[in-house]
């Protein structure tokens, strides 16, 4: 994360830009950012995290989401949450509300 | 007069010249020059190719359109001896014989500098008109932009693209500047080219096909453009390797991904249009073999493209 990115935590708010497109294959999604042009494709954890924020949700609301949906520890779900979110605000792909 | 045509240059009026006819990028054409422009027709361009000749063209230009999606594969673009009376057109005014109460989807389509008004009749059938005034390059950019666009509207994706014919069948070798396409396709001894640069990729109830869709500001460009249409055998994003060329197929997201990124999107793109774009892109996918050329440089690919076809990966059993 870089000093001009706004922090994120659980208590963050996060949706999907507006600016985007996506459509899921076989539980793999597709993520097109339109104003950088840049096409993404997401595994299926990010997958399930990118529908998650369709529409504006919490992350620790989506945490609680993947906590039951995977096999995973809420420490370790909760780290790789909060870095994906972060990149995918990064790539312009989701944003703070 | 402005370049946008009046609206009462498209009254429904009876009677028509002998168009020129030709095919580019899949859409066949029956085109109208102004009164006094000759459009060349020379041997080689019999069987649906055409040519415009230098003269200045100054005045209205109109033509009636039909997506060619009836062609055998490898063949030359169909292009029907019969012409309904409704696409018959008045070369000296630009108006066309439209039924009075057709109620077609009109498109305001800008091709280069002109202004296009296009009526979609519905069947794959469409007529257009402008006005033109310049030199031969516009009627160039008249003919790409509205194959372009009769490819959108027919629910098709135009693709940055080298286009090859393997058996009879499309292979479109896709990838960024520079990755190689055309090396590649140069390469793939055995197997002839019908596209450099810009395919047209469109739905058909026989399956998708692909049409090249030549491009230059040459007066060559058009005589060029082959009117070949092909059934779509598969899409290959081009990668350079140093090992033995091979080719592997790519999951249904990364086929969908390499698709979508060949895909030409206008600059005004909105989520709208991209999902628009993301679902064609899908249907494409979906029904067409997409995988990756490894890409051995100065050595022919054309045993390992026609290998994957072959495998029944590429469409082909």
């Amino acid at each position: 994360m870089t000093e001009n990115e706004p922090p994120v935590d659980l208590d963050s708010v996060v949706a999907q830009a507006p600016r985007t497109a996506s459509r899921v294959l076989e539980g793999r999604a597709v993520v097109v950012v339109i104003d950088g042009q840049r096409l993404h494709t997401l595994n299926p954890v990010g997958t399930f995290v990118w529908e998650s924020i369709a529409d504006e949700c919490s992350l620790r609301a989506v945490l609680e989401r993947m906590v039951a949906a995977f096999d995973v520890g809420r420490d370790q779900a909760a780290s790789d949450l909060l870095d994906f979110t972060r990149r995918l605000i990064h790539l312009g792909a989701a944003e703070l509300r | 007069m402005t370049g946008q045509p009046q609206s009462d240059e498209l009254e429904p009026r009876r009677g028509a010249t002998s168009p020129h006819r030709f095919v580019f990028g899949g859409v066949a054409f029956d085109l109208y020059p102004p009164p006094g422009v000759t459009l060349a027709f020379g041997p080689r361009y019999r069987k649906g190719f055409g040519s415009y000749a230098l003269s200045p063209v100054v005045g209205h230009v109109s033509c009636a359109l039909h997506r060619a999606a009836s062609a055998r594969p490898g063949r030359p673009a169909y292009l029907g001896r019969e012409r309904s009376r409704k696409l018959s057109w008045r070369a000296s005014r630009a108006e066309l014989d439209v039924a009075p109460d057709h109620d077609g989807a009109r498109y305001d389509v800008q091709c280069g500098s002109l202004s296009v008004e296009l009526r979609d009749l519905g069947a794959s059938r469409y007529v257009a008109a402008a006005r033109v005034a310049g030199t031969v390059g516009d009627c160039e950019a008249l003919v790409s932009g509205l194959s372009a666009v009769v490819t959108h509207v027919g629910g098709g994706l135009v693709m940055h693209a080298f286009g090859l014919c393997v058996r009879g069948r499309a292979v479109l070798l896709t990838g960024p500047s520079g990755a190689g396409k055309s090396t590649a396709g140069k390469l793939a001894e055995g197997a002839t080219s019908f596209a450099e640069d810009r395919v047209a990729v469109y739905p058909t109830p026989l399956g998708w096909y692909a049409a090249g869709l030549p491009e230059g500001s040459s007066t060559d460009t058009l005589p060029r453009a082959q009117g070949h249409v092909f059934p779509l055998g598969g899409v290959l994003q081009v990668r350079q390797a140093q090992a033995a060329s091979r080719v592997e197929r790519l999951r249904p997201e990364g086929g969908l991904l390499a698709v979508r990124a060949a895909v030409y999107a206008p600059d005004s793109a909105g989520p709208q249009t991209e999902a628009a774009l993301l679902d064609r892109a899908a249907a494409l996918a979906a029904k067409t073999p997409v995988g990756e050329l490894h890409s051995q440089l100065g050595v022919s690919h054309f045993d390992a493209i026609e290998r994957w076809l072959s495998s029944g990966s590429g469409g082909l059993r």
